[in-house]
């Protein structure tokens, strides 16, 4: 517990339904401390993509709140709701850059909020975006300067996860949210990208929020784990007390996702 | 599987067969009805094909030799059509793309709005372009303009539509990430949206552009400018010879124009 | 002491691509040369729109509301317009499977290939409505001509479009056809014909859509349907009986655009 700071992310009763029916998450009530790494984990589809969505209210909760730094984020006027969004850092796991732009100007877009209309009309970005943009790029692990004026889909998966980084790396974000950010690479990268992650983190005091299904890689880097079932919350804390019996129990060993992420 | 399991299969089997054979055939047999009854209507048979045939053969022979003097004055009319086609495929992009952004249902900020654009849209590409150079004409008078007003019309319509269409094809997880640095509507599409459907932008408006110079060739058929206007006024002198040399120079400016987009199409995209 | 690293680091960053470079420059000044010429040419700028404004507003008037009688009298020609898209489309697409067999580079003899396909550049090559033109001044006025005109652009069009899908066919069925004996035609029909069927079909489905568009103008030169009863009431200036007009023509082209859409899901 940080003590006389308030908490970064506070989230009560968040709720989303979908189609007046289904609820992707019902009843959720956190609070996340500055500078935790919390890791929301549960096999695919039982809600942990539209939680992270609804705290940047990429995606709208039914009911509910979310207060980011005191802010309730559903009170905030579109501008002031893009204000916040540019402090908030998100990683994906399909990376979404814009495949046919440069890697450079992938990064740039980090910076989209800051751009005057008439530079946006005009694609051109200032001198100062540019240079935060390789800064990040380094920070992010592309030192190959080749790389940068290369079309974004020309480069592997990995290196296009860490383009992602760059990109909300320039935003000099308080929260970094992480959809399965590793889901789609290969096992060696997958630790790289989790530890380069978890570097940035701490080493710029960034709370991060991020959705896994692979147990151990949850367990090796998050300092707090909030298990998700049925879009409720079924466990939340330390990785050492989420034992062999609580998956079992609470995680429904009939889905097969949770079985193989000991595989991964 | 059992023996009566494999029987039970390959019944179904033959079943499912001589439907579907049936099926076409039934097609086969509308298909042929709707035929028979629409020559039956539009008197089209071949007691009048071998009437028309004869009348064919004497139009041929009064259009050639082509009269080769008049090429000279070709120059003119060429020229207007191509300026109209020009203009008729460059100026609905700028309209065409922000109606585009309107109406494209990932990005629309009001739906009914961009219900009526797509209605307006759909009317202005349903209207052929000789019809709209004609009313324009009946309003403005006859010449150029109302040409290349007909085609901006007819364009922006029949682009805007593939535009659209375009950008609701765009990866929703790209438009995320930007909306997710805090982007707003605009920089959105301008950095999210634009890189990725250009190309395909680029395509359509070569090929429009040679749909463009096509239509061009004919809008003098109704007083709106260009080398179809010359063609006009050759038939109607029943100058056949005069005709065929503008079909001519219509047949080879337009496999010019096809040439030079199938190279500008490689080069661009 | 902290000046000198970052001073390193900006020597070493990229600078970003050049914008404005000279070719791109000289590029830009014949664009804009092209388009004044054109602007001059055309008569077209802000001026002139402006100018016009009032002429096509009052048009606008004239043509609102839509005079609903005598209506009746356009049913036949529109129906007329249906059946020549219809006629056309069916004789189109039957010719254009063997000029198009005669079209592939794969089927057909060098000797034959190459005329065919001059002479279809040259059927595509004119637009459809000079041919009715020709047609109507060679036969005369009615719905045939029209006919005519559509059926032997279509068959320039599609059987190039058949021909493509014939010379981008997997060649293996064909050898074993061949192999075994077969005739040119029947290695065609069974070996090739298979595979081009359903781009065929979808071909077919687009072009009865678009010649049922085109035939609704073909009137316009007096080749039949509701092109012919519009051409004169514009010419006359019965504007609210062609607006009639042209609200049956918009109503008919999508009605079997939505048909064609439906029919090509059932095909996929």
């Amino acid at each position: 517990m940080r003590g006389s700071e308030p908490p970064m992310i506070v989230v009560s009763d968040l709720t989303k339904t979908y189609d007046g029916t289904v609820d992707a998450i019902k009843n959720i009530s956190l609070t996340i401390e500055k500078g935790e790494f919390t890791v929301i984990f549960g096999p695919s589809g039982v809600g942990k993509s539209t939680f992270l969505r609804c705290l940047n209210y990429l995606v709208k909760p039914t009911s509910g709140d979310v207060i980011i730094e005191g802010q309730s984020v559903g009170d905030l006027s579109t501008a002031k709701l893009l204000g916040l969004r540019s402090r908030v850092g998100m990683i994906f796991q399909d990376f979404n850059l814009v495949n046919r732009m440069s890697v450079l100007g992938n990064v740039m877009c980090g910076r989209l909020y800051g751009l005057s209309a008439l530079r946006a009309l005009t694609y051109s970005f200032a001198q100062a975006d540019h240079e935060a943009a390789v800064h990040a790029l380094r920070r992010a692990g592309l030192d190959d300067v080749e790389l940068y004026n290369r079309r974004a889909d020309t480069l592997s998966g990995g290196q296009r996860q860490r383009v992602g980084i760059a990109r909300m790396l320039v935003q000099n974000p308080k929260v970094i949210l992480a959809d399965e950010p590793v889901a789609s690479l290969d096992m060696k990268m997958q630790h790289i990208i989790m530890r380069l992650v978890s570097d940035i983190a701490a080493k710029d005091d960034i709370t991060v929020v991020m959705s896994l299904h692979h147990l151990d890689l949850a367990k090796q880097y998050a300092s707090r784990i909030i298990g998700l079932s049925d879009g409720q919350v079924a466990f939340d804390g330390p990785p050492k007390s989420l034992s062999d019996d609580i998956i079992d129990k609470v995680f429904k060993m009939v889905d097969d996702k949770v079985v193989s992420t000991r595989d991964d | 599987m059992t023996d009566a399991k494999v029987d039970a299969k390959i019944v179904e089997a033959l079943a499912l067969r001589t439907r579907t054979r049936l099926n076409l055939m039934l097609i086969l047999l509308l298909v042929s009805a709707a035929g028979l009854w629409s020559a039956w209507e539009t008197n089209f048979n071949l007691v009048e094909l071998v009437k028309g045939w004869r009348h064919i053969n004497n139009l041929l022979a009064r259009m050639f030799p082509p009269d080769l003097e008049i090429v000279q004055n070709l120059g003119g009319p060429l020229i207007e059509t191509l300026q109209m086609a020009l203009l008729g495929t460059t100026i609905p992009i700028f309209v065409a793309i922000p109606l585009a952004w309107l109406t494209a249902t990932n990005i629309a900020p009001d739906p009914v709005l961009g219900n009526v654009i797509r209605l307006v849209l759909h009317t202005l590409r349903t209207v052929p372009e000789l019809l709209w150079a004609m009313l324009l004409v009946s309003a403005v008078g006859l010449g150029t303009f109302p040409g290349t007003l007909a085609l901006i019309l007819h364009s922006t319509g029949s682009m805007g539509k593939f535009f659209y269409e375009t950008i609701e094809a765009v990866d929703p997880g790209v438009i995320e990430a930007m909306e997710a640095t805090g982007a707003n509507r605009f920089k959105v599409i301008m950095f999210g949206i634009m890189p990725t459907v250009l190309p395909n932008y680029m395509s359509i408006v070569l090929l429009y552009w040679e749909f463009n110079n096509r239509a061009a060739t004919i809008l003098g058929l109704v007083g709106a400018g260009g080398i179809g206007l010359t063609l006009t006024h050759a038939i109607q002198d029943f100058n056949y010879k005069e005709a065929i040399t503008c079909l001519i120079a219509i047949v080879v400016i337009l496999t010019v124009i096809d040439r030079i987009s199938a190279y500008l199409r490689e080069k661009v995209i | 002491m902290a000046k000198e690293p970052k001073a390193q680091a900006q020597l070493a960053i990229p600078d970003m691509p050049a914008r404005f470079t000279a070719k791109r420059m000289l590029v830009a000044v014949l664009v804009i040369a092209v388009y004044w010429w054109s602007f001059n040419g055309t008569g077209l700028n802000p001026v002139t729109i402006i100018e016009g404004m009032p002429a096509m507003w009052d048009l606008m008037h004239h043509m609102f509301p839509p005079s609903l009688e005598k209506y009746q009298e356009l049913v036949k020609p529109a129906l007329e317009t249906v059946y020549i898209g219809v006629l056309a489309t069916i004789i189109g697409s039957v010719l254009s499977i063997p000029v198009g067999f005669l079209a592939a580079a794969n089927m057909s003899h060098p000797l034959v290939y190459h005329p065919v396909r001059l002479v279809l550049n040259v059927f595509r090559g004119v637009s459809e409505i000079i041919w009715a033109l020709l047609f109507v001044v060679a036969v005369g006025l009615g719905p045939m001509p029209g006919v005519l005109a559509l059926v032997i652009f279509a068959v320039g069009v599609q059987s190039k479009l058949v021909a493509e899908a014939v010379e981008a066919v997997d060649l293996g069925p064909l050898e074993a056809m061949r192999a075994v004996g077969a005739r040119p035609w029947k290695v065609f029909l069974y070996g090739a014909w298979p595979q081009v069927l359903p781009l065929y079909l979808t071909f077919c489905l687009y072009y009865w859509d678009h010649n049922t568009r085109q035939a609704t103008i073909l009137g316009f030169v007096g080749a039949g349907g509701l092109g012919v009863t519009l051409f004169w009431d514009i010419s006359v200036y019965e504007f609210e009986r062609a607006t009639t007009s042209v609200i049956l023509m918009i109503i008919m082209i999508t009605a079997i655009d939505r048909f064609c859409l439906f029919l090509r899901k059932k095909i996929i």
